[in-house]
């Protein structure tokens, strides 16, 4: 069952800036307050899990990680 | 989450996955976790923070409601027979993937612009090509 339900306030963006990344998005505008480049390291990724824990990216150095953001997960 | 079903490729390339949510927990495990063993950290970001600091935005309406590819692809998966869930907390969240290398590294970067995922080949090659 699709329910569509009113979008809560979500975070401010900022001013469009021009995102640099990879796979055909170079020159799309993507808002945001940062864009994350190809080539650079990876922002920090620590968080809490959903089991219980926090995790921290830096504890996966020594690995290929794909990170992958969902949208809504109900 | 369909890069569960590739567990085997990514062991192969010795690589590890990271899923990030900004929804309740609650409702994560009753829908998009139900009936899925996930051997992979789901992380709760329900102040957006990560999502704002990877450059991730919310779409408008009419870039998720009205784009056509979007009804498209859920009638796709409802011939194909999948179970549509309940829409979560904010729908025009976008999200988006990313594969780094060994020393963390971005070597891939797909941030959503609509409701949209790249193919699971494409990271898996991704994935690939960062375990070399």
């Amino acid at each position: 069952m699709l329910w569509i339900r009113p979008a809560a306030p979500g975070p401010r963006t900022a001013e469009p800036i021009l995102s640099n990344v990879a796979n055909g998005s170079e020159g799309r505008r993507v808002t945001g307050d940062t864009v994350v480049r190809v080539g650079a390291l990876a922002p920090p990724l620590d968080l809490p899990m959903l089991d219980g824990g926090r995790f921290s990216l830096r504890g996966e150095r020594g690995h290929p990680v794909l990170v992958s953001f969902l949208r809504h997960a109900g | 989450m369909k890069v569960l079903e590739y567990k085997r490729q990514l062991d192969e390339a010795d690589a590890s996955v990271v899923f990030v949510t900004f929804d309740d927990p609650e409702p994560v495990r009753r829908g998009l976790l139900a009936g899925l063993k996930v051997p992979y950290p789901v992380l709760v970001d329900r102040e957006r923070v990560a999502y704002r600091a990877w450059g991730l935005r919310r779409s408008s309406v009419a870039g998720i409601w009205l784009d056509p590819r979007v009804w498209w692809r859920y009638a796709a998966l409802v011939v194909r027979g999948e179970r549509l869930r309940r829409l979560g907390s904010d729908t025009l969240q976008l999200g988006g993937d990313f594969v780094l290398d060994r020393a963390g590294k971005v070597v891939y970067a797909r941030p959503q612009q609509r409701d949209d995922r790249p193919p699971v080949g494409e990271l898996l090659r991704m994935l690939r090509s960062a375990s070399r």
